[in-house]
């Protein structure tokens, strides 16, 4: 991901307040333009789907949007909140603010991804979850699990047993194979094989 | 002697293990990732007094006895159900109640006590044994006023592979360890290091010095050189033990009393039980009542450092240092595990920290 990676500070079943720090090193900037660095709109739509694909754990894309408004710029660094809010199955309500200012607003209608409009993020984000169950799975020595039928939603200490050890033997193979660095402080958020992708995707581009 | 700074420079996991040395070790280690300790106090009773005790410090010592077997056999199954495979009895001296240590050992096979060893506990209790030293039978007189104690010590452990020697150093019996380690060496006992560490608001002199630290380090070093089979130590316990700096300041603590994470760990799993078989959060460690800044205990260093694998493994020196550091833990809690030689003879610097460790 081209942002740091997103702190939930509130979810309940319908609504989602998320912080998150806009990397100095996204690939949007350089282009987006190379003397004046603007996140562009379609970056913000991107993101506000995502968080809610993350604090769902599930694979969603933007069916439709609507009343979308964008009223203040994104430059690299800045942090922004992402509120969001379902008023029925799939329909979002959402607002990016920063600084107590709107940034954009608008509403988005999200449908789970299948096979052909999966994003080149999202297949990437895949190709790193099967690689971190095989990771597990080998490290661990698991059977009857391969890293196709692994369920990344697993909570890996609670069903499937792994203890701080193991995430640390788990975290140097990750980080010979990936090129980054874990933190020992945030074992603890490192709850399930999805996070533990998104937090490498993260990491690969730059948002240490 | 040579002093190795940890390099800052990270390598590869796979190159630092690449070293067939190390690879072993590691292979070796990793086969007991699978312990999770928790803590009990056994009984509020004890047969000596010994200045300094933490355990007659704080609220711990004033909770009731629990002495009803089927308790404790409850207890026990709960622990192993909520994945506990390492018991360590402790407070006040568990000699005084062989039956409710046998209901331990019954329930969780791997565990280790600590006692003064002035009373043998029956050998069906296969847990280690830590037999607590504290300096020549003049100075143990004068702290914990028990006469002639290595020698009842030793009388009660002869030939029992459970006893290893715990010689807790002090300001004033740094000179005394060598004596205690030629008398254990000839009686061929094993011997490990723990380091007075003072309990909160603990105003008395036991409390270590910069200059005694250093003093111990040396002494210590001489030891590790010269009783090999009998010293069970590496030169990273060495640096881990005698700095400046606590265990904490330079690991960070893992016990729930300084972690306030509940997701994995020790922070997740460690209970420090009582005697009246409650537990608090907010106190548990293997030392509860010790003052944090002052804590060098050798029962907290096998955890603390231990769990920091991670940043350990930087580079080939580092990565050794605390390979030898888990192999000499284990060699101290586990039955049946043998101590490898050390893969370093000489001392290098915590990662993170900016300073080498004072030489030897
Ligand atoms: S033997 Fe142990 S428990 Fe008993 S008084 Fe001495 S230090 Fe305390
Ligand atoms: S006394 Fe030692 S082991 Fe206990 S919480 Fe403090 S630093 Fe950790």
């Amino acid at each position: 991901m081209w942002y740091f990676r997103p702190s939930f500070k509130k979810i309940t079943n319908n609504t989602l307040l998320a912080h998150i720090t806009v990397s100095d090193g996204s690939p949007w900037f350089s282009g987006h333009f190379p003397d004046d660095p603007i996140l562009p709109g379609i970056a913000q739509l991107n993101m506000a789907a995502e968080v809610i694909s993350i604090a769902r754990q599930e694979n969603l894309c933007i069916k439709r949007l609507s009343r979308v408004k964008f009223k203040k710029r994104i430059r690299p660094g800045d942090r922004l909140e992402i509120h969001a809010s379902a008023t029925e199955a799939n329909l979002y309500t959402f607002r990016i603010t920063s600084e107590a200012q709107d940034v954009c607003s608008g509403v988005m209608c999200l449908a789970a991804t299948t096979a052909s409009d999966k994003s080149i993020m999202t297949i990437a984000i895949d190709q790193t979850i099967t690689r971190v169950a095989e990771i597990i799975i080998n490290e661990l020595k698991l059977e009857d699990v391969t890293p196709t039928t692994f369920n990344p939603d697993l909570d890996l200490v609670d069903e499937v047993g792994i203890d701080s050890m193991d995430l640390a033997t788990i975290a140097l193979v990750i980080r010979d194979e990936f090129g980054i660095r874990i933190d020992e402080d945030d074992y603890p958020t490192l709850t399930t094989v999805r996070i533990i992708a998104a937090y490498i995707d993260q990491r690969k581009n730059g948002a240490e | 002697m040579t002093v190795g700074t940890a390099s800052t420079a990270t390598c590869k996991f796979t190159d630092i293990i690449a070293d067939p040395l190390i690879r072993e070790r590691w292979d070796k280690v990793r086969r007991y990732f699978f312990l999770r300790e928790s803590t009990y106090d056994m009984t509020n009773r004890c047969n000596i007094r010994c200045e300094g005790c933490y355990y007659f410090t704080g609220e711990k010592q004033f909770a009731l006895e629990n002495r009803d077997e089927d308790a404790w056999r409850q207890l026990m199954a709960a622990e192993k159900e909520r994945g506990i495979t390492f018991a360590v009895l402790a407070g006040a001296e568990p000699s005084l109640v062989p039956r409710l240590c046998r209901i331990c050992s019954e329930n969780i096979p791997l565990g280790a006590i600590a006692t003064n060893g002035l009373k043998a506990i029956p050998r069906e209790t296969d847990y280690r044994i830590h037999i607590s030293v504290w300096g020549s039978d003049s100075t143990s007189k004068e702290i914990r006023k028990a006469d002639c104690m290595l020698a009842r010590q030793m009388d009660n452990y002869r030939d029992d592979p459970r006893a290893a020697f715990v010689y807790t150093f002090t300001p004033f019996n740094i000179d005394e360890a060598r004596q205690i380690t030629d008398t254990l060496a000839e009686g061929g006992q094993q011997i490990t290091f723990n380091m007075f560490s003072a309990p909160v608001g603990y105003t008395g002199p036991l409390r270590h010095t910069a200059e005694s630290l250093a003093r111990t380090r040396e002494v210590m070093a001489g030891l590790l050189a010269d009783y090999p089979q009998t010293v069970l130590f590496s030169w990273y316990n060495i640096v881990a033990h005698t700095s400046d700096r606590g265990l904490h300041d330079l690991f960070s603590c893992t016990y729930p009393r300084m972690n306030a994470s509940t997701a994995i760990g020790l922070g997740r799993s460690f209970r420090q039980y009582r005697t009246d078989l409650k537990w608090d959060r907010d106190a548990a460690c293997c030392v509860p009542d010790t003052d944090c800044a002052d804590c060098r205990h050798y029962a907290a260093g096998s955890a603390v450092v231990t769990a920091r694998m991670y940043r350990h493994a930087i580079n080939v020196e580092s990565f050794a240092a605390w390979l030898d550091y888990v192999d000499t833990y284990l060699a101290v809690w586990v039955r049946g595990y043998t101590k490898g030689a050390n893969l370093l003879t000489y001392p290098v610097a915590p990662p993170g920290s900016n300073q080498p460790p004072t030489p030897l």
